[in-house]
C-alpha cells in the first residue's frame, strides 16, 4: 500500500489538503450537513481531527442518580445508582430506490450498543434491532438524517419501567447547575428528584393523578394526566399550575417541536360497540405559553407529529424531498396496538351514517404506514 | 463611457485585464487599486489558470452599476444554477488551489462555494479512507490513536 501513495505525493498537481488553514475547515465543518460527516472527517488525519470539533450534537451527558426501592418508592440509603443519559435523537429516512417503492423511516437516539438503547453508528452504518429479528445494518449514506434534539433516558431501563423522564439544570448566581429530574415512572406514578435534596419523592401534589407524558419546553416541565389535566411545573418551586381549557379525554399527549411549539394531541375515542382505531378523531392544541392556555390549531404546518411510547418527536416534512410520500401537517400514532397506522390529517370526517359531518383531525386513508417496531427504536414503513 | 479597466499578472507572468468593478468583488483587490492605481497588480501566489478562473467567477457575479439600480448581470435562480455548474466543473486538484485563492483575495462569495463543494465531497463518501482517497490524504494516525478513533466512532461519547 505504500507505494501508490508515494506515487500521489509525487505527482505536482495533487495539493495537500492537510496544508488547508484551520480557518477554512472551519467554514468547511459548518457546510457539513450532518453530525456524522464531521465524525467521518475527524477521523481522516491528525491535522483534520485536530480542527474538526466533535459535534456538540452528539455528545452524550450523563447523570448518576440514587436508587429507590419499588415498593415504597423511597430512597435506598444503602445505595446502588441509577443513570440518565442525555441521549441524541435522530430520524433516519431509508433512500427509496424507486419513487414508487415504501420509504423506511427509523427514529430513535444514539446509544451505545450494549446497553440495548437505540441504534449506534458502528463504521458508519446504522445498526437497528427490530424485535424478533437479526439487527440490520443500514449505511449512513444510504440515509438522509435529521436530527431532532435530545432526549434524557434512563439507562438500562425498559418500557416496564418506566415511561418517560424529563429534565431541567437550573443556573443561580453564584452556583453549580442543579438538577431537576421528573420521571413517569412504572405506570404513571411522577417522582421528583432535585439536587438540592438528591432523594426520590412521589410528586405529592400531584399523586392522585397518573401521568401519561412528561416533557420539557423553554425550560419549564409539562405534565399531562389520564385524568383529562396538563400543568405546568416550574422547576425552581416545583409550583403546579393548570393548563386550560382541561383536555376532554384521558388519553392526550404531549409533542415539543423544538423550542418554538408544545402541542396537546387529545385522541377521541367514540363509544361504538368495539374499540376501532379507524374511527378515532383528534383535537391539536398549541401552548399560548404567556396566557398558560392551549388554543385549538387545525394546521400544523409542515410538521409531521409522530406520537411514540418514549418519546413523541416532532419533524418537518419540508425538507423530506418531492414525491416522497411522507407531508406536512399531520400526525401518526406508532404507539397502538395494531400495526399498521394512518396518517391523521384535519378534514371532513363523518362518524356513522346519519351522524353530523364535522371537520376534526381524523384518518387519511392516503397512505399506509407499517409499524415495524416501537422501541426502543420506532421503525415505520410508509407505502406510497 | 468607458470602463475603467485594471491589469492582474499571475505567478507565470501573464497579465490579465480586467474591468475594475470585476475585479473589485476581491477585497484585497478593491484594497490595492486604492491604493496603487494605475499599477499592474502581481498575484505571485495564482497560477494563470486559477486566476481565469477566478475572473471568470468574478465576471459573473459582477453587479453592474450603470446608474439603473442594482441590476445584475443575471438573475439569482440563473446564478445560482450557473454557480453549481461551475463547481461540478472544477476537479479535485484545483479545487484547493481554487479555495485558497478565494480565501487570499477575500472574494466570500466564491470562498463559500468551494468550500460548500468540499463539504459535499466529504459528505459523500462512505467513510474515512474514501475521504482519503479523494483527497489523496495519507492516514498519519498511531495505532493507539485508530483504536481510540475507533471506540469513538462506535460510542459518540
Amino acid at each position: 500500500m505504500e507505494e501508490p501513495t508515494t506515487k500521489k505525493r509525487s505527482s505536482p498537481l495533487l495539493p495537500d489538503w492537510t496544508l488547508l488553514p484551520q480557518e477554512l475547515l472551519h467554514i468547511i465543518t459548518e457546510k457539513l450537513d450532518n453530525c456524522f460527516n464531521v465524525i467521518h472527517a475527524r477521523s481522516v488525519c491528525t491535522s483534520w481531527r485536530s480542527t474538526f470539533p466533535f459535534p456538540h450534537s452528539l455528545l452524550r451527558p450523563s447523570y448518576s442518580l440514587p436508587a429507590f426501592d419499588e415498593l415504597s418508592l423511597e430512597t435506598n440509603e444503602e445505595g446502588g445508582s441509577y443513570t440518565l443519559g442525555k441521549i441524541p435523537y435522530f430520524l433516519f429516512r431509508v433512500r427509496a430506490l424507486a419513487a414508487e417503492s415504501p420509504s423506511e423511516y427509523f427514529f430513535g437516539g444514539i446509544g451505545r450498543d450494549e446497553s440495548e438503547e437505540l441504534p449506534c453508528p458502528i463504521q458508519y452504518s446504522l445498526k437497528v434491532k427490530i424485535q424478533g429479528s437479526d439487527p440490520i445494518l443500514m449505511k449512513m449514506n444510504d440515509c438522509q438524517i435529521f436530527p431532532l434534539g435530545h432526549r434524557y433516558r434512563m439507562l438500562g431501563w425498559t418500557l416496564k419501567d418506566y415511561r418517560g423522564a424529563a429534565f431541567l439544570l437550573l443556573y443561580k448566581e453564584g452556583r453549580a447547575g442543579e438538577l431537576v429530574v421528573l420521571l413517569n415512572y412504572s405506570y404513571g406514578k411522577l417522582m421528583v428528584l432535585t439536587s438540592a435534596e438528591m432523594k426520590w419523592k412521589l410528586f405529592e401534589k400531584l399523586s392522585e393523578s397518573l401521568c401519561s407524558n412528561v416533557v420539557t419546553f423553554r425550560g419549564r416541565f409539562y405534565v399531562s394526566f389520564l385524568t383529562k389535566r396538563t400543568v405546568v411545573i416550574d422547576p425552581h418551586s416545583l409550583e403546579v399550575s393548570d393548563l386550560m381549557p382541561l383536555p376532554q379525554t384521558d388519553l392526550n399527549f404531549l409533542v415539543p417541536s423544538g423550542d418554538d411549539e408544545l402541542f396537546l394531541v387529545e385522541v377521541m375515542v367514540p363509544e361504538f360497540e368495539e374499540l376501532d382505531f379507524n374511527r378515532f378523531t383528534c383535537n391539536v392544541s398549541r401552548l399560548d405559553e404567556k396566557a398558560g392556555k392551549w388554543v385549538r390549531v387545525s394546521d400544523l404546518g409542515d410538521r409531521v407529529l409522530f406520537i411514540a411510547r418514549l418519546g413523541n418527536v416532532s419533524c418537518s416534512a419540508k425538507e423530506l424531498p418531492d414525491g416522497c410520500v411522507v407531508s406536512g401537517n399531520s400526525i401518526v400514532f406508532t404507539n397502538w396496538p395494531e400495526n399498521v397506522a394512518f396518517f391523521y390529517k384535519y378534514g371532513r370526517y363523518q362518524g356513522s351514517a346519519g351522524e353530523n359531518i364535522r371537520t376534526v383531525w381524523r384518518i387519511s386513508r392516503e397512505n399506509r404506514v407499517v409499524i415495524l417496531n416501537t422501541f426502543p427504536v420506532v421503525a415505520l414503513r410508509v407505502e406510497p | 463611457m468607458s470602463k475603467k479597466m485594471i491589469v492582474l499578472k499571475s505567478s507565470e507572468g501573464v497579465s490579465f485585464v480586467v474591468e475594475e468593478a470585476v475585479a473589485r468583488q476581491s477585497k484585497i483587490i478593491s484594497f490595492l487599486v486604492e491604493e496603487f492605481p494605475d499599477r499592474e497588480l502581481p498575484l505571485t501566489n495564482m497560477t494563470s489558470e486559477i486566476l481565469r478562473k477566478t475572473i471568470e467567477y468574478c465576471k459573473k457575479h459582477v453587479v453592474e452599476d450603470d446608474g439603473g439600480g442594482d441590476s445584475s448581470s443575471s438573475s439569482s435562480g440563473d446564478l445560482k444554477e450557473w454557480d453549481v455548474k461551475f463547481v461540478a466543473e472544477i476537479d479535485q486538484p484545483r479545487l484547493m488551489d481554487l479555495l485558497m485563492a478565494a480565501n487570499y483575495l477575500d472574494i466570500p462569495s466564491l470562498l463559500d462555494v468551494t468550500c460548500q463543494k468540499v463539504a459535499d465531497t466529504i459528505a459523500a463518501c462512505n467513510d474515512e479512507k474514501e475521504i482519503r482517497a479523494t483527497f489523496n490524504i495519507e492516514n498519519d494516525f498511531t495505532e493507539e490513536e485508530v483504536e481510540a478513533i475507533r471506540m469513538e466512532n462506535q460510542y459518540p461519547i
